[in-house]
């Protein structure tokens, strides 16, 4: 064994504990010390007072006085209900979506690798076009969307998609879906194609249908990637800020206001850096406690 | 174990990463740049009588750099945030009606001294600077400012059987009823009239216009006064525009004013930009689009919308000459040719300009007639939260199916606790 | 896998077809068709309408009759994206901080991946939860202390400002999915290269990055998309114009009291084919990949 040729001082243990180590310090270095430093800043910035429009106000140490605001606001109840629903509408589309298209693009047929191709687009497009474009198209008067509907033998009436506050958060979770559903669809391609064929010939030879092939082989052999899936969509669904920015700036009224969005209000329209930092905060700490529980109990599924 | 191997790999990435360092374009340190942030360089029409004034600045002050900053205006506004808060401006600030919020962020140099030795004082509007003056410190130079006015369009008027544009509110709503066509299943298939009235700054100042009309004002330059008659009046017209379907329900002010170059809307407060962009979106249309004074027997809001600041950054000496550039008679005389606001320096206008562009007459006789300024008054630099909390009231009167009174109350009572 | 079925009879679909018409068979094709063909218009139908948008006249965008092929035909979008913008400049700019940053989280994602993967100590479970937990907190709460930060490092308006941003952006994905990739490969073919003598960096190179290829070029495609697209960082580091990259760029299309879209869509075209070109490359290899080789059995 090579290790036997090694300086003698390291023991084979000690050694690769080391190498582990190195392999992850540039990525721990880039991390911790690009986003650590700004992340540590902004957790000082919410215990202060900083408003840039009255400057006389401002303070260098406000305590927790700026979470004890937050958490009797309306304003953030209401923004974290938004983003929770939006993130959970948002998953649950794109993870159908992408694993529909997955299932469906996973046969080498003719037709297959150009619909990949074809359904991969939405994701390479920039952010900036496909939303103002979706926004162009969900026009209540002279949006295409609306005319189709109306054309279609059930003729339905105009949508307002945009315009009003039961309907625009759907809509931006629809744009937000078409913009990422591709990237689901790839890592779950991934899955799927990773199964073995033989597992389903043998399950043909005993006899199974097609229905019990897909819930007792397909399903459980996707479960890991699955897994990822869906805590990636999460967490890009609970950050996502330029569909919103671009299609509704949060409205109609407060309709589509996640706390993303006001985070960015508080900062650039009120002038308030101390409050804005504390909406922050406040989101990194309830992701994290979320994200920790899923991880935790995707531990305990693997040792199983 | 390779130590060797993984040695040489780490030395050859740290070298790659000290040549990326060093070899990175960094700003480009010239012997003399003066930087200016402004989201109007590549404007057609304002943008180009910008260059003009950097072309003469560098040509007034050879080895100068002019160096740019320009971004679309509301990531630009963003971006000052960010620069201003970090203390970084640039060394010419470019500011609307945020001026008044960022000037207290001590990043902005008063302009008393140098405005006095260079004779700008007379050459510029009273009311420009009034805007500008902020406890006796005079904090930017005004450039240009801009009200609204009523845009109409004819054809569509004369097909509603209405020889001329509405001059009182009960006239406008009737002109807006008559305006309103819907097709068979109830769908508008034009709009009589056009309305600021989603979650935007825009808003607020249609509410102060609807409130001068109906002679209400929203502060009294102390103290809130939501619920004076005049802005209960002015916020119940506006429901009934919203109610009955007038207007283009839902549409930020963007979409208003595509859809009234579309020709799906028929009268728009607006300014005179919009003939421009309709002459580039729909020609046939734009020789039926008539500009004329606003609907009431009372001043128009608006004031100065582009006003230039010296950032706290050194450069301050360089970075005058660039403003001293702009308003100079050489640069201001061509303003007309190019841009569509109206110039903060007195006589800009040339009477040759104003044949060329009929529509600005309407903006001109109400900016002269001492517009209200767009801010709360006494209160402007925390508009933003002042307006949000108005707006609060706006929203739920209109879309929450509210009752004005009501909400202003609320307003009211929300504003005299946040800003005592 | 056993699975006994009371219907004695092994059931083969393809000997069923020889009796009577397959019914079920061609219509689950069928279905399965239009079920393709439903995803590939959802997803290219916007595509399609930038393009619609793209060759029409000014205005045809918001006209209040809009139908499904374009009413009227004109280059001119296009003439003044490639005359009246830097275009060049911005998609430069774009070309080379994604391909940095792509080249970037693959090496160094690469790394971690495989460390977190196989090297299962108790500090590699934290690592991953504080890389997870740099990513929850709001980019728009962030990005006032960033510039802070580049502008004290002086790295502010420079490429590697703008790569180490988007990089650091990008990296807790991307060593998520390749720890992901790095355990499906079972660790038997590694232990099998180290007894036939290849060294530990040997093996790495040559045995493992190749097994996970396709996640590799999942994650360079990833991040190279990423960084195309980004605006945020793209538009707060940078405070010249000779540094924009393409988002920043098409933002600019946006007017101060109206937005022409049609010019917007051109530029948008323009600037999504290089992404796509990278795509097309890339994606073939990835298929490819996953085919071939792998894990039998």
């Amino acid at each position: 064994m090579a290790a036997n040729t090694s300086a003698p001082r390291l023991t084979w243990r000690t050694q690769q504990r080391l190498f582990a180590g190195l392999l992850l310090a540039p990525a721990l270095l880039l991390v911790v010390g690009t986003l650590g430093i700004p992340i540590v800043a902004g957790i000082v910035t919410s215990l202060q007072r900083i408003r840039i429009n009255m400057p006389a106000r401002n303070s260098n140490f406000v305590g927790l006085d700026n979470y004890q605001h937050m958490v009797t606001s309306t304003d953030f109840w209401h923004s974290l209900q938004v983003s929770v629903v939006y993130t959970i509408g948002s998953v649950v589309l794109t993870f159908v979506l992408g694993f529909g298209a997955a299932l469906l693009l996973s046969r080498n047929t003719f037709i297959t690798p150009i619909a990949r191709l074809l359904t991969l687009l939405p994701w390479a497009t920039p952010v900036v076009a496909g939303t103002l474009t979706w926004s162009i198209m969900l026009d209540y008067d002279s949006g295409i969307v609306n005319q189709v509907l109306a054309w279609l033998p059930w003729h339905i009436s105009a949508v307002p998609w945009l315009i009003d506050a039961n309907v625009s958060i759907w809509a931006v979770i629809l744009v937000d879906a078409w913009h990422t559903f591709p990237l689901a669809m790839v890592l779950l391609l991934a899955g799927l194609q990773g199964i073995p064929k033989d597992l389903y010939e043998s399950a043909s030879v005993d006899g199974a249908r097609p229905v019990q092939q897909f819930l007792y082989i397909t399903l459980p052999s996707i479960a890991p990637i699955s897994n990822v899936v869906l805590l990636l969509l999460a967490v890009w669904a609970f950050r996502r800020f330029d569909v919103v920015y671009l299609l509704t700036r949060g409205g109609p009224g407060d309709s589509t206001m996640t706390i993303i969005m006001q985070t960015f209000d508080r900062a650039f329209r009120y002038y308030d850096l101390s409050s804005s930092a504390t909406l922050g905060v406040a989101t990194l700490l309830i992701s994290a406690v979320l994200a920790g529980v899923y991880f935790l109990s995707l531990r305990r599924q693997t040792q199983q | 174990m390779n130590w060797k191997l993984l040695g040489s790999i780490g030395s050859a990435a740290l070298m790659a990463a000290g040549l990326a360092l060093a070899t990175a374009p960094g700003a480009v340190a010239q012997d003399k740049t003066v930087s200016f942030g402004t989201w109007m360089w590549t404007q057609p029409g304002s943008g180009d009588w910008l260059k003009l004034a950097g072309a003469k600045f560098e040509k007034d002050n050879p080895g100068v750099k002019l160096d740019v900053r320009n971004l679309p205006v509301n990531d630009y506004m963003t971006q000052v945030v960010v620069e201003v808060s970090s203390g970084n401006p640039a060394d010419v600030v470019s500011s609307a009606v945020n001026l008044a919020e960022l000037q207290g962020s001590g990043q902005l140099v008063p302009l008393n001294d140098r405005i006095a030795a260079s004779g700008m004082k007379d050459k510029i509007e009273d009311a420009c600077w009034a805007a500008a003056t902020f406890d006796g410190q005079i904090m930017a130079v005004p450039i240009s400012g801009r009200t609204l006015a009523l845009l109409y369009n004819e054809q569509k008027l004369k097909a509603a059987g209405i020889d001329k544009p509405p001059t009182t509110p009960d006239e406008f709503l009737a002109d807006a009823r008559k305006l309103t066509i819907k097709d068979a299943s109830g769908k508008v298939t034009q709009y009589g009239a056009s309305m600021d009235h989603i979650n935007e700054e825009p808003t607020y100042e249609m509410l102060m216009m609807w409130s001068i009309a109906f002679g209400g004002r929203l502060t009294d330059g102390t103290k809130p006064t939501v619920t004076d008659p005049g802005v209960v009046k002015a916020l119940s017209f506006m429901k009934t525009l919203y109610d009955e379907e007038l207007i283009p329900r839902g549409r930020s002010e963007d979409d208003q004013r595509a859809l009234f170059a579309a020709g799906t809307s028929a009268m728009e407060l607006d300014g005179p930009w919009q003939v421009p962009f309709v002459a580039k979106v729909n020609p046939d249309m734009v020789a039926s689009i008539k500009a004329t004074r606003l609907p009431w027997d009372g001043p128009a809001t608006g004031g100065p919308n582009v006003l230039l600041s010296l950032g706290k950054t050194g450069n301050q000496d360089l970075a005058w000459k660039f403003i001293e550039a702009v308003v100079s008679p050489e640069v201001e005389s061509q303003y007309a040719k190019y841009a569509d606001t109206v110039p903060c320096v007195k006589g800009a206008i040339t009477d040759e300009a104003m044949q060329a562009k009929p529509y600005l007459a309407a903006e001109l006789d109400e900016f002269r007639d001492n517009p209200v300024r767009n801010l709360p008054a006494g209160f402007e630099n925390v508009a933003s939260e002042f307006e949000s909390i108005v707006l609060k009231a706006v929203t739920n009167t209109l879309q929450g199916g509210g009752d004005p009174a009501a909400e202003l109350q609320k307003a009211q009572t929300e504003l005299e606790s946040t800003f005592n | 896998m056993t699975m006994s079925n009371a219907a004695a009879a092994p059931v083969n679909s393809t000997a069923q077809a020889s009796n009577a018409f397959p019914y079920r068979r061609v219509l689950g094709r069928i279905g399965v068709a239009i079920a393709i063909v439903a995803v590939v218009l959802f997803a290219v139908f916007p595509i399609y309408w930038m393009i619609v948008t793209a060759v029409s006249t000014l205005g045809a965008s918001r006209s209040a009759s809009q139908s499904l092929l374009p009413a009227s035909f004109t280059l001119d979008n296009f003439v003044y994206v490639f005359t009246e913008v830097p275009f060049a400049l911005w998609i430069g700019n774009s070309a080379i901080v994604a391909s940095l940053v792509a080249v970037g989280a693959t090496v160094v994602g690469a790394m971690a991946g495989y460390s977190i993967a196989r090297f299962n100590y108790r500090w590699t479970g934290v690592f991953m939860l504080v890389i997870l937990a740099t990513q929850l907190m709001p980019p728009t709460a962030i990005i006032i202390p960033l510039y802070r930060l580049a502008l004290a490092t002086g790295l502010l308006n420079t490429y590697t400002g703008l790569v180490i941003a988007n990089l650091t952006h990008v990296l807790p994905i991307a060593i998520f999915l390749l720890r992901g990739f790095f355990l499906s490969i079972p660790p038997e073919i590694e232990q099998a290269a180290l007894v036939d003598g290849c060294t530990q960096v040997g093996m790495l190179v040559r045995v493992t990055m190749r097994m996970a290829a396709p996640g590799l070029a999942t994650v360079f495609i990833y991040a190279f998309v990423v960084t195309w697209n980004d605006l945020l960082f793209a538009r707060t580091l940078s405070s010249s114009g000779s540094m924009w990259t393409a988002p920043v760029g098409l933002a600019s299309f946006q007017g101060e009291y109206y937005t022409l879209f049609e010019p917007l869509m051109a530029a948008s075209l323009v600037f999504a084919l290089p992404v796509t070109v990278v795509f097309l490359v890339l994606q073939r290899h990835f298929v490819h990949g996953l085919t071939v080789g792998g894990v039998k059995g």
